[in-house]
């Protein structure tokens, strides 16, 4: 592809859709924000908001016990909800990050390493796999649920001899939208 | 009216000591609040669940809203107790100096004010007169009616008079000042306070601010002053001033940047609840006549009176605003789900469009501290988001920090385009807004002890980024890293332009993103001489106009797209995850391009 043409195309393109986007509060926005919630490509199941977050911080415990450190430190935030940006009337999403620290490096290495290989018996793929795009070239994966709309992200960093940038497992939880039951209001949701 | 002799015996220590205690009750008051809005929320969320939760939450909000009451109202007691005692001071000295002058000159003074005197003259015949005052000016103690055959003592006994019905008046003036601020300060036995109760604690607020004018006056507090200077002076305050200025002028306190978190939170607050009291109460003010017969013939037979009209007009505005007073109120109320931390109120405004700048954990001492700029259209009225981006951005980092405090803060502190102009005046939104954050980043640094004491990254989204730039350019932003999310442009041609350093400067990659190509088109950008390249590729060389997206503009690129495809891990988490370790200060671990 012609960089220069790519370049005109985008600015001849831009000016329609330009102040729509501009006006919109996403973190940028794509050509792509027109549709609602039929940009999903799933459709959104009817859950509770509490029931969904406990669901998303059951699955965490879960992850937790994959990994199998029980005796390394958890960071204590715990699991948020948000609206969609397709719908923020109507649907939502749980966000759980945490971390498991203040274990030797080579445990956590092992961790990951149970990690990755114990998601597919429990029902998860792993769409990726390997060094990341970091400086650090940290091992990165990602796993989505064949069975519920979640998706796990967990990285490893070691390497640290910082004692303030602790070596860790980090892992977020990510459900998929899901569409609130009748008469839920989203506002103030947190 | 006071007597003179009221005003010789009152015991001015009595009323300070009385002040002390209203003012320990006040205090007391106000810890018990933050120990509800901060505990007790938080434990409802972990114990209670749907319509318990909603009515032990309805509870606590009254509770705190008691205790706002209390910690007001009792505050105001305190400032008119000390105001009286402080100001009746002066005029019971010069009564008692005055008294002290007539003993020695054994004049008496008699029970109403007037002065017996001796005669003095070699010339009139002895005798006692009185003098009261208000009689004809004394030219001179002394010197009255003529040298020789005067009564020496009539001039003296007339000033002595004179003084002692100045004080006295002195004394009234002042006693029905805060006498009247006081009648306002009583409480029904038995309260609960209603919304009604608030707007009226406001209002006696004010009726204070006239009352004790010469005792605290909103002058001594700095206005557009530097942070240091806010804090210098803070510092220079005794505890009980301290309370004082905060109770009786929160406005201006929690706009001080440089001083406590705390003390900000505390003072907005107090505004904020007042407002939001004021809200409800005009919304449940009810409608007028509705319909007034037609007066322009007989269809329809009955029209819209003016009045309904205008009263609905008003609830519009209305609704309007309590949207985003429930939106911050929400927040409040959040404290402690899911451990959220505690939100602090930086900066409260109803007006125009707004302002609110929240804090999520206190940023005086945190470890890492993150600001967010919103861009076009931020609106008080519809900030939910803009709060909640701050929440998600404080969880996902805490996750890269163990063992260190964070602190997230929405700043809407300044006047946000509500639109998309690509004219000139798009920028005067940035150079407007571009002090205001300075001073804020200022402020931080100065509450937070110093610049190395919080590592800090201001996250510009959209316009947000160019008030960013522009901060940059006019002065030395406090920060140690930038992100510029969206960029329309940044008003400055390279990274390594920018306050923080090129290797701290951090973009989102552009994408299909159609904001970067308009911020150009709009002049937001900035100019460079360089070689614009796509993926390495040059493609154009000369003076352009660069926006952080660019590979030119020399930020780091972060990645928004992952390696992998899956429906559930979005864009929107790709971009949290990276600026939020941005945040932490994990630099070698950001996916970039």
């Amino acid at each position: 592809m012609n960089p220069t043409n790519h370049r005109t195309r985008t600015r001849g393109a831009a000016l329609g859709v330009l102040l729509l986007c501009l006006t919109t509060l996403a973190t940028g926005c794509s050509m792509n924000d027109t549709g609602g919630a039929d940009d999903l490509g799933y459709t959104p199941t009817t859950l509770d908001v509490e029931k969904a977050r406990t669901r998303t911080k059951e699955i965490s415990s879960e992850i937790f016990d994959m990994i199998g450190l029980p005796k390394g430190k958890t960071t204590p935030g715990g699991a948020g909800a948000s609206t969609c940006q397709e719908d923020p009337e109507h649907l939502f999403m749980i966000r759980h990050p945490w971390s498991v620290y203040d274990v030797s490096e080579e445990e956590l290495k092992q961790g990951f390493e149970r990690l990755r290989q114990a998601l597919p018996a429990k029902g998860w793929k792993v769409v990726s796999y390997g060094p990341n795009n970091s400086k650090a070239k940290s091992l990165e994966l990602l796993a989505e649920s064949e069975k519920e709309h979640f998706a796990v992200n967990a990285e490893l960093w070691v390497g640290s001899t910082d004692p303030k940038k602790k070596n860790l497992i980090g892992v977020t939880v990510a459900s998929g939208c899901f569409r609130a039951p009748e008469g839920t209001d989203l506002k103030g949701l947190y | 009216m006071p007597t003179w002799q009221q005003l010789r015996d009152v015991k001015l220590d009595e009323y300070s000591d009385a002040a002390d205690g209203w003012g320990k009750v006040s205090s007391r008051a106000n810890s018990d609040k933050d120990r509800v809005d901060n505990g007790m929320f938080a434990k409802i969320h972990h114990s209670q669940k749907g319509e318990a939760a909603t009515k032990a939450g309805g509870d606590i909000q009254q509770l705190s809203r008691n205790y706002q009451y209390l910690h007001t109202e009792c505050g105001l007691i305190r400032t008119a107790l000390n105001g009286l005692a402080t100001e009746l001071a002066a005029p019971q000295k010069k009564l008692k100096q005055a008294l002290e002058d007539a003993e020695n000159l054994r004049f008496t003074v008699k029970p109403d004010g007037s002065v017996e005197y001796p005669t003095d003259s070699l010339v009139l015949s002895p005798g006692t007169h009185t003098a009261e005052h208000g009689a004809p000016v004394p030219l001179a103690p002394g010197k009255g009616e003529g040298v020789g055959s005067a009564d020496a003592n009539k001039g003296k006994a007339e000033d002595i008079a004179e003084r002692i019905g100045d004080a006295v008046r002195e004394a009234d003036e002042i006693d029905s000042r805060y006498a009247a601020a006081l009648r306002r300060l009583k409480a029904d036995p038995g309260l609960e306070v209603s919304a009604e109760d608030l707007v009226d604690a406001a209002a006696d607020t004010k009726a204070l601010q006239q009352a004790a004018g010469k005792y605290a006056d909103d002058d001594r507090i700095p206005h557009g002053k530097s942070a240091t200077e806010n804090a210098d002076w803070w510092n220079g305050l005794s505890q009980e001033q301290r309370d004082e200025y905060a109770t009786l002028y929160p406005a201006s306190v929690g706009a001080l940047d440089g001083i406590p978190s705390s003390v900000r939170d505390d003072a907005n607050r107090m505004v904020f609840a007042e407002n939001r009291a004021q809200i409800q109460t005009d919304l449940n003010k009810p409608a007028p006549n509705q319909y007034i017969p037609n007066p322009n013939g007989n269809y329809p037979a009955a029209v819209l009176s003016p009045e309904y009209k205008q009263w609905q007009k008003e609830q519009e505005r209305l609704k309007e605003q309590l949207k985003g007073s429930d939106s911050i109120q929400a927040r409040f109320d959040a404290t402690g789900k899911e451990n959220l931390p505690e939100a602090y109120l930086l900066g409260y405004d109803k007006e125009g469009i707004g302002r609110a700048i929240i804090a999520n954990g206190n940023p005086d001492t945190a470890d890492h501290t993150a600001v967010y700029v919103p861009g076009t259209k931020t609106n008080l009225n519809n900030f939910d988001e803009d709060i909640s981006r701050m929440t998600d951005m404080w969880r996902e980092t805490q996750k890269w920090a163990p063992g260190e405090s964070v602190s997230t803060i929405t700043w809407f502190g300044y006047e946000a385009p509500q639109s998309v102009v690509t004219d000139a005046t798009q920028k005067d939104y940035a150079y407007d807004g571009s002090p205001k954050l300075l001073q804020f980043m200022d402020g931080l640094e100065t509450a937070q002890g110093g610049p190395d004491n919080s590592h800090t990254t201001i996250i510009g989204h959209s316009y947000g980024s160019t008030v960013v730039g522009d901060a940059s350019n006019k002065g030395d932003l406090a920060a140690d890293d930038i992100v510029a999310v969206g960029s329309p442009g940044m008003l400055t041609g390279r990274a390594e332009d920018l306050d923080v350093g090129k290797d701290h400067v951090w973009s989102e990659a552009a994408t299909s993103d159609v904001v970067p190509a308009g911020g150009k088109l709009a002049g937001l950008g900035g100019y460079t001489w360089g070689v614009e390249t796509w993926n390495g590729v040059p493609f154009n060389a000369g003076y352009v106009q660069t926006v952080p997206s660019d590979e030119l503009f020399g930020a780091h690129r972060m990645d928004v797209d992952t390696s992998g495809h899956t429906d559930y891990w979005t864009r929107d988490s790709e971009s949290l995850r990276n600026q939020a370790k941005v945040v932490a200060g994990q630099y070698d671990k950001v996916n970039e391009d």
